[in-house]
């Protein structure tokens, strides 16, 4: 059997190299996003980066029992709970804090 | 299913005293802010269906915690902000009701109620919900026009589901906060007060 030459090692690397980015975009596809912001899902999950963000550009925030109430021109745009977790609550917050607090 | 639950609700001192002289605790929710009427009336037309029709003249249902911090922590901590405005004086109400007269749902999700949003079972019912929106270039934002707000409100049934859902999008079973709500107190479910003044 031969070796193989410098050709195909490259073939072989470009391919793999796209299988990587396949399978990371894949991979991102499935367990997070950052659309049109900063924050991203699930890693941003945080009370405290969630609370940063929902005080920028305009946003403000309100403690308001159990919740953060997210403003913006005198409107809610979100409520927060005190307790974030890593969940689908945290994804749609994310996505408006990204929308109307540019994350 | 056990037929009394212990559960732990949060209450001014005002609110104690009403409770303490008049025997019963109910809520005209005239406290209510604006931007919640319409979720805690949503969560008031599911309890009547659900469970029973409210005392004369009351509308809103009272709220308390039946699993705080999970199953491994349910009674709230009274450390913890955000309970009351700071400096409140309040107490810490535990009391135990009978199973039939509460509606048990998930704190995490009942956050779709309030937002108004799509309450999806998971990462890829999330996707298919914002796809089809996209597909017809409507914005991923309430109000939505039809069919999708009926799909929004019909999926806000899922507060109810308490073990189910995708664990990876839900968080463990065990782990999962979950409150109760009733239409009325009595003095007798009381079984332990604790006051605390709100940080």
């Amino acid at each position: 059997m031969m070796a193989p030459g410098p050709q195909s090692k490259l073939k072989r690397s470009a391919s793999s190299t796209a299988a990587w980015v396949l399978l990371g975009a894949l991979l991102g596809s499935v367990t997070g996003f950052a659309a049109g912001g900063g924050l991203s899902y699930p890693g941003d999950c945080k009370s405290s980066t969630l609370q940063r963000a929902a005080s920028k550009n305009g946003c403000s925030t309100h403690s308001g029992s159990n919740h953060l109430t997210v403003k913006k021109d005198g409107k809610v745009i979100t409520q927060i709970p005190h307790t974030v977790k890593p969940n689908g609550t945290c994804r749609e917050i994310i996505k408006v804090l990204n929308t109307q607090c540019g994350g | 299913m056990e037929d009394s639950v212990r559960l732990w609700t949060l209450r001014t001192a005002p609110e104690r005293t009403l409770l303490e002289r008049q025997g019963v605790l109910r809520t005209d929710g005239r406290r209510i802010p604006l931007y919640r009427r319409n979720a805690y009336a949503w969560m008031g037309e599911q309890l009547a269906r659900r469970v029973g029709p409210p005392p004369p003249g009351c509308r809103y249902p009272l709220w308390a915690w039946v699993q705080y911090g999970g199953e491994d922590r349910p009674q709230p901590d009274l450390r913890a902000r955000g309970h009351c405005p700071p400096g409140t004086r309040a107490v810490r109400i535990e009391a135990v009701l009978p199973r039939q007269s509460i509606l048990l749902s998930d704190f995490q999700k009942w956050h779709a109620v309030l937002n108004r949003t799509y309450l999806a079972q998971s990462e890829s019912d999330a996707r298919a919900f914002e796809e089809s929106l996209q597909r017809v270039g409507v914005t991923d934002a309430w109000p939505y026009p039809e069919p999708f707000a009926s799909r929004v409100i019909q999926s806000w049934e899922r507060v109810f589901e308490l073990s189910e859902g995708d664990e990876a999008h839900w968080g463990p079973v065990r782990e999962r906060q979950l409150q109760a709500v009733f239409w009325e107190l009595h003095a007798e479910q009381v079984r332990r007060l604790t006051p605390f003044v709100a940080r």
